[in-house]
């Protein structure tokens, strides 16, 4: 059974015109390149850190 | 990412496009990306739009700077009613590859039509509305909005979910269920449409037309043996004849052309032959007109004629009845003069007109008496006329002067008296005429002096003929003997 309630809370207001801007910075624009990178960057801080 | 050989970025590509390189992580991650596109794009093909965008999304989280992928996705938001994410997708595509990018197409062909943008932003915020008129708990306005929303934009997905949810908790399930269809005809494979259709058959308890046309394949069979169920052989297709259906098109298209030419060909005919005949009427009635002219014509001539015979049959008639007189007069004359009773015959002679008689033997007749009768009469027909001119009767002058002529023309002084009634009665021109007359005719007569004297009264008569009195002894044949008759008295 559908609960009404919780299904119309789904709902979100739509962007405006005016907003696209705001909507276009606010895009998570991380690819899994960008998380490798981040990953290989980590793991040679890591490394370097033990190295010393 | 760079190449881990020689560190050069290798945007979007696997291979360094400067030592060559061959990376095999982001091979596979380009590979991975492009797979999810393929996806993407088969399930846009089938018009599962929530599908494609999910598999989409996916393969830009693999590569985000996979253009294509981020612009059929702005595509497929554009599809749904969802405008700003589809500006989105495509501005940041344009960062990502800002040569050969259809995206700047898009962009552009949506900044060139404010008007079009306008109504998409009105879209937009009468959804946004509604979205708060159901916070509010006014469902009513909610409805009323989302209504709006669908016909100005009928591909606005959440929309159509949101105004269908609606109508299924007022239990309005007939409404709702009209939305959501029209909902997975825009997206078929919309995971929310088809949990509140799902829903909506629950409700509505309307069975699902799957499972109800499969139990009808089934059949149960009676049987002593536990019960099997077994699918019936029942033909699953309907092949239907091609042949039919082509003559079926062929009638359609019949139909539809003859409505074509009822419609359009057949006024355009009826209206040039309608030309067509008013002209010939103009050119009846301008040959009709110039016909009823002519016989209006014809019509006067014709009365004309008529006058001119009636004229005609008047002045015969005159002519006639004088002649008849005429002779009447002369068999009396001729039977006076037989009487030897020559006054009698000469006064009776006298009368007659010479020009009413017409026959020889009776000019003959006229002559003779008249020879035979003029010393008798002529003399007192003359002095008698004087005394009337004394009297003043000018009229009667005029006639006794007259009969003196025809019995003897020679009488110069009934032309003189003739000339001097006239003249006393106005008649200037038959005055000169008959004065004119004396002094051409009878140079030697004693009135001649007067004549000139009188016709000099008469003022300019130039223009005047001498009067001819021919006519007045038309018949005689004794011609001018001498002017003593009237000359001497």
């Amino acid at each position: 059974m559908i609960n009404f309630e919780e299904e119309l809370k789904k709902f979100k207001p739509s962007l405006e015109i005016d907003q696209a801007e705001e909507a276009i910075y606010k895009n998570d624009l991380r690819d899994v390149t960008d998380i490798l990178e981040d990953m290989m960057k980590e793991l040679k801080a890591a490394a370097g850190s033990k190295r010393f | 990412m760079n190449c881990l050989k020689c560190n050069m970025p290798l945007e979007n590509h696997y291979k360094c496009p400067h030592c060559g390189y061959v990376d095999k992580v982001a091979r596979k991650i380009i590979y991975s990306s492009n797979w999810h596109y393929n996806q993407g794009l088969a399930k846009a093909r089938v018009r599962d739009l929530s599908g494609a965008a999910g598999s989409l999304s996916q393969a830009l989280k693999y590569n985000k700077r996979n253009t294509d992928a981020r612009n059929l996705l702005g595509l497929i938001y554009y599809q749904m009613g969802e405008i700003v994410s589809a500006l989105s997708e495509w501005v940041i595509s344009v960062h990502f590859q800002q040569e050969n990018n259809p995206a700047s197409g898009y962009i552009q062909a949506i900044q060139n039509n404010p008007a079009k943008l306008r109504e998409a932003n009105k879209v937009i915020q009468k959804y946004n509305l509604a979205l708060n008129y159901v916070q509010e708990n006014n469902a009513d306005m909610a409805i009323i909005e989302l209504k709006k929303v669908v016909n100005l934009s009928p591909t606005y997905i959440r929309a159509y979910q949101l105004l269908g949810l609606l109508y299924m908790q007022r239990k309005q399930y007939a409404a709702a269920r009209k939305v959501l269809t029209r909902a997975v005809k825009v997206d078929r494979n919309n995971m929310a449409t088809l949990s509140y259709l799902k829903e909506l058959n629950k409700l509505h308890g309307k069975p699902d037309k799957a499972q109800n046309s499969k139990k009808e394949d089934m059949m149960r069979i009676n049987d002593p043996n536990p019960i099997v169920i077994e699918e019936s052989t029942g033909q699953g297709y309907n092949d239907y004849s091609t042949g039919f259906l082509s003559f079926i098109n062929v009638l359609i298209g019949i139909v539809i052309g003859a409505a074509v030419i009822w419609l359009l060909i057949v006024p355009s005919i009826t209206k040039s032959k309608a030309a067509e005949y008013n002209q010939a009427v103009v050119e009846y009635s301008a040959q009709i007109s110039e016909r009823n002219k002519n016989i209006d014509e014809l019509q006067k001539q014709v009365q004309e004629l008529q006058t001119q015979l009636s004229q005609y049959e008047a002045t015969v008639g005159d002519a006639v009845n004088d002649a008849g007189v005429s002779e009447t007069k002369l068999i009396e004359a001729v039977s006076k003069y037989l009487q030897n009773d020559l006054e009698g015959a000469g006064q009776l002679i006298a009368d007659i007109e010479p020009a009413a008689i017409t026959d020889a033997q009776e000019k003959k007749i006229y002559s003779i008496v008249k020879e035979a009768t003029k010393d008798s009469v002529t003399e007192d027909m003359f002095y008698a006329a004087i005394d009337e001119f004394e009297n003043g009767n000018y009229v009667d002058v005029i006639d006794g002067m007259t009969r003196v002529m025809r019995m003897d023309d020679s009488y110069s002084g009934a032309v003189f008296y003739m000339g001097r009634a006239y003249q006393m009665l106005g008649d200037t021109v038959n005055a000169a005429g008959y004065y004119k007359r004396l002094i051409q005719s009878y140079p030697d007569s004693r009135y001649v002096e007067d004549a000139r004297t009188y016709l000099e009264q008469l003022g300019d008569t130039n223009n005047v003929e001498a009067v001819d009195i021919g006519s007045t002894s038309e018949t005689s044949d004794t011609g001018q003997d001498d002017d003593n008759s009237g000359d001497d008295n």
